[in-house]
């Protein structure tokens, strides 16, 4: 529909299909950029108002435009922030109830399954990767306090994480694979 | 995801592990500072496939802690100090229960011993005789009142499903509302023509 300008915006539809086909993994994009989650979900809608206002004029592939928009919108912000602002927190532990998903939008007993999924996946996991997963996103302890609490060197620590890591990713992958 | 990601995966470190120790903020000032420019669009060193590795490192960071189980060492005294409390409410339970017993019994040994005269003022309505609880009775209420206490306990334990606001949020993205009010603003505009037109 042409606006005032006489520019073709992108229909507010096809936003509406791009936040449904983008918005988790800008979110969390932003999400890993900001440390903070509520920011990242004020910012997050920032970008799909630009891409209703913008987003006809990207010249590439719109998800590539929706990184780049997302990461100046995040340096907008971070300007009036300390530069790094800590690790990532536990997931959703700063994010308000009606922020989270709906009852609506996923049932309980779905939940639960994702949640014997990914226990089982960290269960299957050698007991010392187990460990330092469990310590590191759980406990929410830094590597290095990993390392001195289990005696171990920090490269140890890492390397074991690091497994894990990629062990996981594979294994669960099918949550955040689009 | 992409096959920009698996060939960056070429490199000394793979990215997806160079992401999850951005968004953990487990590098050095030089490694964060290097790893953003990958970030920025601007930068030469640019990479579409870094700003996935970061996104996928928050959502598996995300799904794997939806998971957790109570946090062993810092939550440990918490724990302990909420299975103290229940106890203690349990025990003021009982002793309460148990003193209105009690008194009830000695209340009912009263009446059965003591011969109370006949009331003389006929306007005020004659007071209705309290009924004792037999022994069975009491029995009864003592049980229910403590299954109750552990039926609710064991319901609160056993209940531990995660709640909805611990959920990683990217398995299910809302469409917000003012989106949908944009859609349905240019729905209203694309049918009025007609209505005017009727």
């Amino acid at each position: 529909m042409p606006n005032s300008d006489g520019e073709d915006r992108i229909e507010p539809e096809a936003v509406a299909d791009l936040y449904r086909q983008h918005a988790g993994e800008m979110r969390a994009f932003l999400t890993g950029v900001l440390r903070d989650r509520e920011l990242a979900d004020e910012v997050l809608q920032t970008v799909f108002r630009k891409t209703l206002e913008k987003g006809h004029t990207a010249t590439e592939n719109i998800r590539s435009w929706l990184f780049k928009v997302a990461w100046n919108e995040a340096m907008l912000v971070r300007r009036v922030q300390t530069r790094r602002a800590g690790g990532l927190q536990k997931a959703a532990r700063s994010r308000g109830v009606s922020e989270g998903i709906s009852e609506e939008s996923e049932s309980a007993a779905v939940r639960q399954e994702t949640v014997d999924e990914v226990r089982r996946a960290i269960l299957q996991l050698p007991d010392e990767q187990e460990l330092v997963v469990r310590m590191r996103i759980y406990e929410e302890k830094k590597f290095a306090v990993i390392a001195e609490e289990l005696g171990l060197p920090l490269g140890t620590v890492l390397s074991r994480m690091r497994a894990a890591m990629m062990k996981l990713e594979k294994s669960l992958g099918r949550y955040f694979d689009e | 995801m992409s096959e920009v990601m698996k060939q960056s995966e070429l490199n000394d470190e793979p990215l997806s592990w160079l992401a999850f120790r951005y968004v953990s903020d487990e590098m050095s000032d030089a490694e964060f500072a290097a790893f953003e420019s990958r970030l920025n669009p601007d930068s030469l060193t640019f990479e579409l496939a870094a700003c996935e590795a970061v996104a996928r490192a928050v959502q598996l960071n995300d799904v794997v802690a939806s998971a957790s189980e109570p946090v062993v060492s810092p939550a440990a005294p918490q724990h302990a100090s909420e299975e103290t409390s229940r106890r203690d409410l349990r025990a003021r339970r009982v002793s309460v229960l148990a003193a209105s017993i009690t008194v009830l019994a000695v209340g009912w040994a009263l009446t059965l011993s003591t011969s109370v005269p006949p009331m003389e003022v006929v306007d005020s309505p004659a007071p209705q005789p309290v009924e004792s609880p037999s022994d069975d009775t009491t029995g009864e209420l003592v049980l229910m009142w403590a299954g109750s206490g552990d039926e609710l306990v064991s319901a609160v334990e056993e209940f531990h499903v995660l709640p909805a606001d611990e959920m990683p949020e990217f398995l299910s993205p809302d469409v917000p509302d003012w989106l949908i009010a944009a859609v349905q603003t240019r729905d209203a505009s694309a049918t009025s023509p007609e209505v005017l037109e009727n």
